[in-house]
């Protein structure tokens, strides 16, 4: 029976094959060349087998050496603050800067349980106000203010 | 002498109007950022890289330094009065400065870490201006061969100074150079793992990597750590050391800035490894051991002279090979690219100004730090009032116009949610994202120069070893790596980092 006894060892050892194996698989495409003339997929393919190679290593001491267990994943900040910045590409070519920054700060103020919703609500306005003049006016970046 | 030609040429252009305001500006963005935890110098550059689109190349070079130097100086106030660093830099000075502070000794912490920095910072500032020259003259007889083994040189000793376990500091720097092959291939035109989005030909892009890993990473992570914060010392008097207290800091102070501009000038070094190194060092040699921890006051003036030194002669090898030795400095690099300047020696005789202009700027600015630091330390104070809750949305809207306005891609802003979810896991996984971020930017340089040597050698990887320069740097590079492997050096690069966390 196999066991994990160092889960972060087997969580770098599976990010390291998942990248390695998509490089190997889609790298097969470019001609390889030789190594006095190297073609494009030198050395993605290289790398991508060195990345494999890592992975089996570090799987290998995951499963034979123990290690320390991985600290417990809070849900809350991370799924709000990517799910702010998912919300930020979405939105800002349709909805504009002010709307999307006062959704963005809103939606992200929510990753701490010490949110207070009147504190959120006037930071989320006050700053929607301040990007638009500092970005837009001030420093004339071309974003529109309230979308395409 | 040609220094004091160039210094002047320097100084006449640092000191001109404009240059002054970006300089202040810079050092007090960097005191703030120094000040707040939870908001670092990497993200604030990036942050403000698209502002410096359209300011002169000197101005936004001073400007973006400033940040970097100033968040040594700010990030010692928040380590000592509050027990909590405001930089990775100053996580040491927390164990000797706070105890400082808690025995009514604040100010004195305070005066010793400003005045320790100024020094560090002045002699930093010299050795940049006297070695630099020197250095890119060499640079002129490197060809491809020597750059892939400097390259080399520098990712292994990012691996060796990188925390945690060397296999997979190694294993993140192929990551990094793998990423960094996304895009078209300059040699053929082929398309690299494009996958069909139009944003990739040019390969990912450089900040929505880094404000992934590490900006946005860091709000989820201080956002799952409760807040706590406490200033201790209310009150500050007497910001100034006693004769007792100076005479026993200036020894650690020299020693500091000596070990911090050696490992600044080290690729993969840096602020955070000179201030760790030099408290280890201090603690190690002190007659007495025992009272560190406890308010030694060469605890706190090894380390802050150490990482503003550190933080001056990193510029080196950027400004005279063109490489960037750490994160910050790959920014800087950005910075000059955007410009149109091609980072190296040639910057040195075609834009003396530049380069002279950045050199006495440092200086002017190390000047300005102190004051901004010292008599207007009230002011810092009163800002650590500020509740994280009100500023990471700030820090994360900020970023996030500031990827958008560079690029103007919306592909751009989901590649950094990516990378913020990549960059939380490896922290679970004990992966510390630096040497990724660094192989990142030097993969497509490295395939290149590795490239163009294979054709110079007609395949023969002995090329490598059969000239003199590329085979001392690479014997630096496996001298180092022995070095890491010893069991004694082991012990210490362990401790090291213990004493930090």
């Amino acid at each position: 029976m196999i066991k994990i006894r160092s889960p972060r060892d087997i969580g770098t050892a599976a990010l390291l094959f998942l990248l390695g194996a998509i490089g190997l698989w889609f790298g097969q495409d470019y001609s390889f060349g030789t190594t006095a003339r190297m073609g494009p997929g030198y050395m993605p393919m290289a790398l991508s087998g060195g990345l494999v190679l890592f992975a089996l290593a570090i799987g290998f001491n995951g499963l034979t050496m123990d290690g320390p267990p991985i600290e417990a994943m809070k849900l809350r900040p991370i799924l709000l603050v990517l799910g702010a910045i998912i919300a930020f590409a979405l939105l800002i070519r349709p909805a504009g800067l002010l709307p999307t920054t006062f959704l963005v700060v809103l939606l992200c103020g929510f990753a701490t349980p010490d949110v207070r919703w009147k504190e959120a609500f006037i930071l989320a306005f006050a700053l929607a106000l301040f990007v638009v003049a500092v970005f837009v006016y001030g420093l004339n970046q071309t974003i529109s203010v309230f979308g395409e | 002498m040609d220094l004091f030609q160039n210094l002047y040429t320097g100084f006449a252009a640092a000191l001109s109007l404009q240059n002054l305001l970006f300089c202040l500006v810079g050092c007090l963005l960097g005191t703030l950022i120094g000040v707040l935890p939870g908001i670092g110098p990497v993200a604030t550059i990036a942050m403000l890289l698209p502002a410096t689109y359209g300011m002169p190349p000197l101005a936004s070079l001073i400007m973006l330094a400033g940040i970097y130097y100033g968040a040594q100086y700010g990030g010692s106030t928040t380590s000592i009065l509050v027990n909590m660093p405001g930089e990775v830099s100053s996580v040491v000075t927390c164990i000797d400065g706070y105890q400082m502070a808690r025995q009514g000794r604040a100010g004195a912490a305070l005066a010793v870490s400003a005045l320790g920095s100024l020094f560090a910072g002045c002699v930093g500032t010299l050795l940049v201006a006297a070695f630099a020259p020197a250095l890119g003259a060499m640079s002129e007889k490197f060809t491809s061969v020597e750059y892939f083994s400097l390259m080399a040189l520098g990712l292994t000793s990012a691996v060796v100074l990188a925390q945690g376990s060397l296999l997979k500091a190694f294993a993140m720097i192929f990551a990094g150079l793998l990423l960094g092959l996304v895009g078209t291939d300059v040699n053929t035109g082929t398309a690299r793992y494009v996958f069909g989005v139009s944003e990739l030909f040019d390969g990912i892009g450089f900040l929505p990597v880094v404000m992934g890993l590490f900006g946005i990473n860091e709000v989820i992570n201080n956002l799952e750590q409760p807040e706590d914060r406490q200033v201790v010392a209310a009150k500050i008097d007497r910001l100034w050391l006693t004769k007792e207290e100076f005479k026993q800091a200036w020894p650690a102070s020299v020693r500091g800035t000596l070990l911090g501009s050696v490992l600044g000038i080290l690729p993969g070094g840096g602020v955070v490894l000179a201030s760790f190194a030099s408290y280890v060092f201090e603690k190690r040699y002190a007659k007495d051991p025992s009272r560190f921890g406890k308010g030694a006051i060469e605890g706190v003036a090894g380390p802050e002279s150490a990482n503003n030194s550190a933080a001056q002669t990193s510029f080196i090898p950027l400004l005279t090979l063109g490489i960037p030795s750490n994160v910050v400095m790959a920014l800087m690099m950005g910075a000059l690219i955007i410009h149109g300047i091609t980072p190296g020696a040639a910057v040195m005789d075609k834009r003396p100004d530049l380069f002279w202009g950045l050199v006495a700027s440092m200086w002017i600015g190390n000047v300005m730090l102190v004051i901004i630091n010292l008599p207007m330390i009230g002011v810092w104070v009163k800002l650590l009032t500020v509740p994280y809750r009100v500023l990471f949305p700030c820090i994360l809207l900020f970023s996030l116009i500031g990827i958008f306005a560079v690029g103007s891609s919306t592909t751009d802003i989901l590649f950094t949610a990516l990378f913020a979810l990549v960059g939380y896991l490896l922290l679970k996984f004990g992966c510390e994202p630096g040497p990724l971020v660094l192989a990142f930017i030097l993969g497509p340089l490295m395939e290149e120069n590795l490239r163009r040597s294979m054709v110079l050698s007609r395949g023969d990887p002995m090329i490598f070893v059969a000239r003199p320069i590329s085979a001392f740097l690479l014997a630096c590079g496996v001298g180092l790596m022995a070095l890491v492997l010893l069991p004694q050096f082991k012990k210490t690069r362990e401790e090291a980092f213990v004493e930090g966390a």
